[in-house]
């Protein structure tokens, strides 16, 4: 826990946490109403 | 963090530089451009940047000892946006805009400056010293709203009298709802299940992602697909039909929607309201083909009741063109402006 | 203790005469549905002669037998539309409006009586818990006089439709009470409702303590299942009038009641009318406290409305958030019911009164917001956060400014030849939906943040990890707006049919900070420090008065959505069964309807006001002793709400 109150350590941490939950709801939401995300960057 | 707000400040004193370059003409307002493509972010950014600048600006005075009150402030920031819309942004805002801008900015401004009590009485007490205060400079600016307040009342309730030569606003419904089916040729389509029949794969199947694929490229510039070119006499199939529909597109339609598909033809400003830009992502881009093929056909004398003023100078094209001319120009605007036709689920 | 065992007696036989009050509507119906099974069964009587003709039910496509008469066609003139030198639909819009006023608040009310009165039993703080009791109280108080007033107003309502529209009346009162008796059930019920909300709200003092007041909760539960549904009963005829079912192509009934009630938008209707009642009963209640609150005299009272302020705007927003969401699936409901329909209301004839829809729900929001914030000035310690208010206001007010943005501009023709077309390059962009999702969202955003910062606005976390929770959070919210924002733009560069699937996960990006970040925020705050007391009453009158434009704003709204959903059917009195023939079967113009609908709501706030008044008349016939219960210092409400 200690090391998690260093805020660089905290920073990356919660950045890591935050952006992929955010990919992972962008992604898996669209999947589910079979669209694809990633549309623009396929093409 | 004192070279952090002095950056701040720096960035402030130099937008509101440019600002008032814009405000007195000296720069002209295309100076720094409005990237298209990026033009409402840039806006919000802009805006932006200018608040960190603003912030940047009052803790520096503040550290030197020259602080705004914050009643200058309030106001200052309001103006300041109001400005903003009229010299900055390009081409001009319509005043109604302008205004609905204006009261939430006034309201925005209201909340910040009352949103904790001692704020709030920073932020009343100039107006409450002009009210009671017995000092000669408030006199005398009581004095002058005594006379000032009812000109000015005068003078909007003279404009609003006032005749005008002007035409009224007009509220318009553009996309009036269509009918669920229209008769074109003796034949009837279905509007919510008709299809486009030159929207089709090298199998000559309705295939909506193959010719999603070969249109021009949305953003930036408006590019071909390097092995998309409807002009290359080898290609067959749904490129042959964009050409096809280029065709029937510059005989008929670019004196009015223009050779770019902006409305903009050389016709154009001859009409009020001038022709449609399909362009815009607010034009064909929201709507299902058979809507566009249904508009084409009928034209400005076929708007239903809804389409409110009905004022369309469009043709019924159904009178000049057959009804594959009609799908083949549909198809062609939409491969020219990159847009996807809108499809329900 | 043989006193105690009468009392439970006579309340569990009073719980139970409820119950079969409740289940009166269903017993008498039940020989008609046993009809209704026979119905399809009939098939046998085909055989004895062709007389049977059959139907196509316009909605569900079975074949059924024709039991009912085709849908009058009117024509206009005294015997179908009678009138007075006045237009009959401006006259029955304001009896409507004005019933539906009342009538979703005396339903919203009971709820949050339900609520609260759950709160205080489960809450252990004795004190609070009496607070809370006197406070569902108070609440149930207010909705009696108004309850009478929505029986009188419903009564106008159906002379007024007796009497300027028979044809039209007697069309659907045919298919609902000669044939089935839906309308009879629903004064049953409505009688089952008087009758439990009287044995409720006078039984409250009898049934104070222990096992008795368990019952006692038990019995808002039933008057808040009939007061709901007798809502889906009504609603099944506005959901009848938009979508029919149940009738063929002429409008004559075939026989199956349910597929007359259960139409293509009666569920969306419902979840949408009873979240609307929830929020709008939470501003009514809001108002009402707020009122109370600049209006008393003792520092006491003003901490009492403060509280009770607060608690019915945090109810009301809880269930505000929700709304936008069921509004997208009623409109969803809608596109797939008829396309036009789609396309006249948002895109159409009526896509200026969504634009005002647009800037009327901003308020709400900035509002509530508001309201936050002054409500920080009631604790020690928030200053840390009043600091950063001018951020949030910058991000409400671009997010707000998007998303009233009409995409068709209102403008002088000189103006659109200045602009050069009719959509702006810059600002044409924000009218599209893909913007405004992302504004709305960055409001919505907002308000939880907002939220957040009040709850801990008096604390200091004292978790091992609470450097780490205060960096997640801020890094969580900082990439919500990303992504909503990010979302926005993206939209631009994708085809539609993807672009409306993204509106999915940008909400799902804002119920994730509420969820998540609440849930983050109460474990932080458990045991945490407190810089001081919450100061109930020590609250400035303009946070006051935002409560007060709160419950306007949502009172406008609702006549507005209202009407909006009414003249969807444009000249259909059920959309393309029965035809308007009456003079009035035009679309009224903005200015007007805008008018209407502030007239209604002044009527509205004038008539409760009175209503109002009416009970502090009653309050001050009490005795001292109902308030010596509650001790002198006010105490806190628990944390979490």
């Amino acid at each position: 826990m200690s090391a998690l109150n260093n805020p660089v350590v905290a920073v990356i941490v919660s950045l890591i946490i935050t952006v992929s939950y955010f990919v992972f709801v962008d992604h898996y939401l669209m999947d589910m109403q079979g669209l694809d995300f990633w549309y623009l960057f396929r093409n | 963090m004192k070279a952090l707000m002095s950056l701040g400040a720096l960035i402030g004193v130099a937008g509101l530089l440019l600002l008032g370059g814009m405000v007195l003409d000296v720069v002209p307002s295309t100076y720094i451009r409005l990237v298209e493509g990026y033009m409402p972010i840039q806006m919000l950014l802009e805006v932006a940047c200018y608040v960190i600048g603003f912030t940047g600006l009052s803790y520096t005075l503040n550290a030197m000892g020259m602080a705004i009150p914050r009643f200058w402030q309030g106001i200052g920031f309001w103006v300041f946006f109001l400005l903003y819309l009229k010299y900055r942004m390009y081409p001009p805002i319509p005043f109604s805009v302008r205004a609905m801008y204006g009261t939430v900015s006034l309201v925005a401004v209201f909340m910040w400056v009352s949103a904790s009590e001692e704020d709030w009485q920073k932020f009343k007490q100039p107006i409450m010293n002009v009210l009671d205060a017995q000092t000669g400079g408030n006199r005398l600016l009581r004095y002058l709203y005594l006379v000032l307040l009812p000109i000015l009342i005068g003078g909007f309730s003279f404009n609003a009298m006032m005749p005008k030569s002007e035409e009224p606003i007009e509220l318009r419904t553009v996309h009036p709802a269509p009918p669920a089916s229209t008769k074109v040729h003796g034949k009837t389509y279905t509007l919510q299940t008709s299809q486009n029949p030159y929207r089709v794969n090298p199998e000559g199947k309705f295939d909506q992602e193959f010719t999603n694929a070969n249109i021009v490229e949305q953003g930036m510039g408006r590019l071909m697909k390097p092995n998309a070119n409807p002009w290359d006499d080898k290609n067959q199939g749904y490129l042959k039909y964009v050409r096809e529909g280029g065709e029937i597109f510059f005989q008929n339609c670019h004196f009015c929607h223009g050779d770019n598909l902006n409305g903009r033809g050389l016709h154009a400003f001859a009409f009020n309201p001038i022709p449609a830009n399909f362009t815009d992502p607010g034009t064909i881009a929201q709507l299902q083909e058979t809507f566009i093929f249904w508009r084409v056909s009928k034209g400005g004398i076929g708007l239903p009741n809804e389409g409110f003023p009905w004022a369309s100078v469009m043709p019924p094209w159904e009178q000049h063109l057959t009804v594959d001319e009609i799908w083949k120009v549909v198809l062609f605007e939409y491969w020219h402006t990159g847009y996807y036709p809108r499809t329900w689920d | 203790m043989g006193l105690l065992a009468g009392k439970r007696v006579f309340s569990i036989m009073a719980l139970c005469m409820m119950v079969g009050l409740l289940l009166l509507p269903i017993v008498v119906a039940l020989p008609s549905l046993a009809i209704g099974e026979e119905a399809p069964a009939g098939d046998a009587a085909k055989k004895d002669g062709d007389k049977v003709e059959k139907g196509r039910d316009v909605y569900y496509k079975t074949e059924g037998i024709v039991v009912g008469a085709p849908a009058p066609k009117t024509v206009d003139g005294p015997r179908d539309y009678p009138r007075y030198n006045f237009e009959s639909r401006v006259l029955l819009w304001f009896a409507n409006q004005q019933h539906l006023y009342y009538g979703s608040f005396v339903l919203a009310v009971p709820i949050f009586c339900m609520i609260i009165e759950f709160m205080g039993v489960v809450t252990k703080d004795k004190a609070l818990a009496k607070r809370y009791d006197q406070l569902a109280y108070d609440f149930i108080k207010i909705s009696l006089t108004a309850y009478s007033l929505t029986a009188i107003l419903g009564g106008i309502l159906i002379f007024t439709f007796l009497t300027l529209y028979p044809a039209f009346f007697s069309y659907l009162s045919g298919i609902f009470r000669i044939f089935r008796p839906v309308m009879h059930i629903y004064a049953l019920m409505f009688v089952a409702e008087s009758g439990t909300l009287y044995i409720y709200y006078y039984g409250w003092d009898k049934m104070r303590e222990g096992f008795l007041k368990w019952i006692h909760l038990s019995m808002s539960v039933i008057l808040n299942i009939i007061g709901t549904l007798l809502m889906f009963l009504a609603n099944s005829w506005i959901g009848f009038m938009m979508s029919p079912a149940g009738v063929d192509e002429q409008g004559r009934y075939l026989g199956n009641i349910w597929h007359v009630i259960h139409t293509a938008l009666w569920n969306p209707l419902n979840l949408h009318r009873i979240l609307g009642n929830m929020a709008f009963g939470g501003g009514v209640v809001a108002a009402y406290a707020a009122y109370k609150f600049l209006a008393s005299k003792t520092d006491e009272d003003r901490a009492h409305y403060d509280w009770m302020g607060y608690i019915a705007m945090a109810l009301g927003v809880a269930f505000l958030i929700p709304l936008p969401f069921a509004g997208y699936w009623l409109m969803r409901e809608v596109y797939a019911y008829r396309q036009q329909m789609g396309i006249t209301l948002m895109g159409g004839l009526l896509a200026w009164l969504f634009i005002i829809q647009a800037t009327m729900i901003g308020i709400l929001f900035l509002s509530t917001n508001y309201y936050l914030w002054q409500a920080m000035g009631r604790m020690r310690g928030a200053e840390k956060y009043q600091r950063y208010i001018k951020y949030l206001v910058f991000i409400l007010a671009c997010g707000y400014m998007v998303f009233i943005t009409p995409h068709t501009m209102v403008m002088t023709p000189a103006e659109l030849k200045a602009m050069g077309g009719q959509q702006h390059p810059v600002l044409g962009n924000y009218g599209v939906m893909s913007a405004k999702n992302g504004g709305i969202n960055v409001i919505i955003t907002t308000t939880v943040l907002s939220f957040v910062w009040y709850m801990r606005g008096n604390k200091v976390s004292t978790v091992s990890w609470a450097k780490f929770g205060n960096i997640f959070m801020g890094i969580f919210f900082a990439c919500a707006y990303f992504n909503i924002i990010f979302l926005a733009v993206y939209g631009y560069y994708i085809p539609a049919n993807v672009r409306v699937g993204l509106s999915v996960p940008q909400v799902a990006t804002t119920l994730s900070c509420l969820f998540f970040m609440f849930a983050l925020n109460s474990v932080m705050m458990k045991g945490a420090k407190q810089m001081g007391p919450i100061e109930w009453g020590k609250i400035s009158a303009r946070s006051q008065y935002a409560l007060i434009m709160l419950a306007t704003a949502f009172t406008w709204m609702m006549g507005l959505m209202g009407y909006i959903r009414s003249s969807v059917r444009l000249f259909w009195h059920v959309n393309e069964i029965m035809r308007d023939n009456s003079p009035w079967a035009y679309t009224h113009t903005v200015g007007f309807a805008a008018n209407m609908i502030s007239f209604n709501v002044l009527f509205f706030w004038i008539t409760i006001l009175f209503v109002f008044w009416l009970g502090s008349l009653g309050a001050k016939k009490v005795p001292v002793e109902s308030k010596a219960g509650i001790p002198g210092s006010i105490p806190q409400p628990v944390a979490s709400h």
